[in-house]
């Protein structure tokens, strides 16, 4: 229960970030799309129906402080998300080896998408696009997504390890009812 | 058994596909609309620009000191450098204030009527567009500081942008070399007119005829026409005139006066008419 607030104020921190602090890095660490990690992370790793609500969420919060017109993030992570679950059905991509080029692929495909949407929704066709930027970016994703991923998978298992909080608590009784 | 699963499968499958659907309408009905923050964008504005205003003032500090550190190098030379300066810069402003007083005089005896300046207000910038496409900003006044939607955005070096959202204590400024943006500009030695559009880093003027007189190195600034930005603001240095064989009009790089790279306050022109009207 305690899994989706968490990783809700983890995407709202890594917005935070990007928004304010990313700009500062030197240009050769470019600027990591640490948000666009963690909705495949929860792609890979969360069920279905907290998976939607989080990548729609997070998709409007990232709609908020970027881009002008509204919509285009919560849809381009939806159908990211979808498109993941879909190949994780046939593939074995939850393992480590596999995850690389996935974050790689994802990455430009996500671009390539969002550039295609604001080209359609602005006023002069086509947006500039900068392969450069893309292409640092994506090596940038693709070195720290393994220990990203593995930060992730740590907290997600001490989530679910983590019992229930409540105000009261009672004695529980045994499962071994035959207990003398 | 086997059926029942399969059922529930079709049921999920269809429940996911009506979730979608219902995104992409919702995406489409935003997108042609007015493009307005609804009660959760404003919320979302309102905590996330709270959070960005915290991280910015804690970055901006340790920036700072660490900057102090730096400048500390060279500061002699530099301080004599900018006495010499200053002392140019006296006997400018001396020239520039008897020329004020000329024209003020001048004016008079043409009875123009007199245009009080619109009111203004600075804004401290919390936060960047984390994108590759889209060149946005988050400010720290929102509509309770009387900031609203087409308001221009600038700094003393020339125009930034304008407002596109707002809430109440956070704004969003779409800056003008975002693609999206459009600003109707002269040339002003020869009062040239065209439309200043940006390409993501510098910007792009439209719509001026090959036959006119543009150079590098010419001065753009507003036209005034276009209703958000008052006339007469810097807008930047023609770089580059391209001049084709074929078509109507020239291919004109402009280098913006202001840094966007740069920003860290702007000055939001409360203008009594704002372009949401």
């Amino acid at each position: 229960m305690t899994m989706t607030p968490v990783f809700l104020l983890l995407g709202i921190l890594f917005l935070v970030f990007q928004s304010t602090l990313f700009h500062l890095l030197p240009a050769w660490l470019g600027r990591p799309d640490l948000l666009l990690l963690l909705i495949i992370f929860i792609a890979l790793y969360l069920d279905l129906w907290r998976g939607l609500f989080l990548t729609l969420v997070l998709g409007m919060l990232a709609d908020i402080l970027s881009g002008m017109h509204l919509g285009v993030y919560p849809l381009v992570y939806l159908l990211l998300l979808l498109a993941i679950r879909l190949v994780s059905r046939n593939l074995a991509i939850q393992d480590s080896i596999h995850q690389v080029p996935l974050v790689v692929g994802s990455f430009l495909l996500t671009s390539i998408f969002s550039h295609l949407l604001a080209s359609l929704l602005g006023p002069d066709g086509l947006f500039f696009w900068t392969w450069p930027l893309l292409l640092q970016n994506s090596v940038i994703l693709g070195v720290i997504c393994l220990p990203f991923f593995h930060f992730c998978r740590q907290l997600q298992l001490k989530l679910n390890q983590k019992p229930a909080r409540s105000f009261f608590t009672f004695n529980r009784r045994s499962a071994n009812r035959f207990r003398v | 058994m086997k059926k029942r699963g399969k059922r529930s499968r079709q049921v999920r499958t269809i429940l996911l596909s009506g979730f979608v659907l219902i995104l992409v309408f919702f995406f489409i009905v935003s997108a042609l609309g007015r493009g307005e923050f609804s009660l959760f964008h404003k919320v979302g504005l309102e905590v996330m620009g709270a959070a960005q205003s915290v991280n910015t003032a804690f970055t901006g500090y340790f920036g700072g000191v660490w900057g102090n550190y730096r400048e500390l190098i060279n500061v002699r030379d530099e301080n004599r450098r900018l006495r010499e300066e200053l002392r140019q810069y006296e006997a400018a402003t001396s020239r520039y204030r008897e020329a004020v007083a000329t024209n003020v005089r001048l004016e008079k005896l043409l009875g123009l009527k007199e245009n009080l300046p619109d009111p203004t207000i600075t804004a401290r910038v919390v936060g960047r567009d984390p994108s590759l496409w889209f060149k946005t900003l988050v400010i720290d006044r929102g509509s309770s500081d009387g900031v609203e939607r087409g308001m221009p955005a600038v700094t003393v070096e020339g125009i930034v942008g304008q407002v596109i959202n707002t809430s109440p204590n956070y704004a969003k400024i779409l800056l003008a070399n975002d693609p999206n943006s459009a600003v109707d500009v002269i040339v002003q030695k020869n009062r040239v007119q065209g439309i200043i559009k940006g390409d993501g880093n510098d910007f792009v003027l439209h719509y001026v005829l090959r036959n006119s007189d543009v150079e590098k190195g010419d001065h753009i600034i507003t036209s005034g026409l276009g209703g958000v930005f008052p006339k007469g603001l810097p807008v930047g240095l023609v770089a580059e005139v391209v001049r084709s064989q074929r078509g109507m009009f020239q291919s004109i790089r402009v280098e913006p006066a202001a840094d966007f790279s740069q920003l860290e306050h702007l000055i939001i022109i409360m203008k009594k008419t704002s372009l949401a009207e």
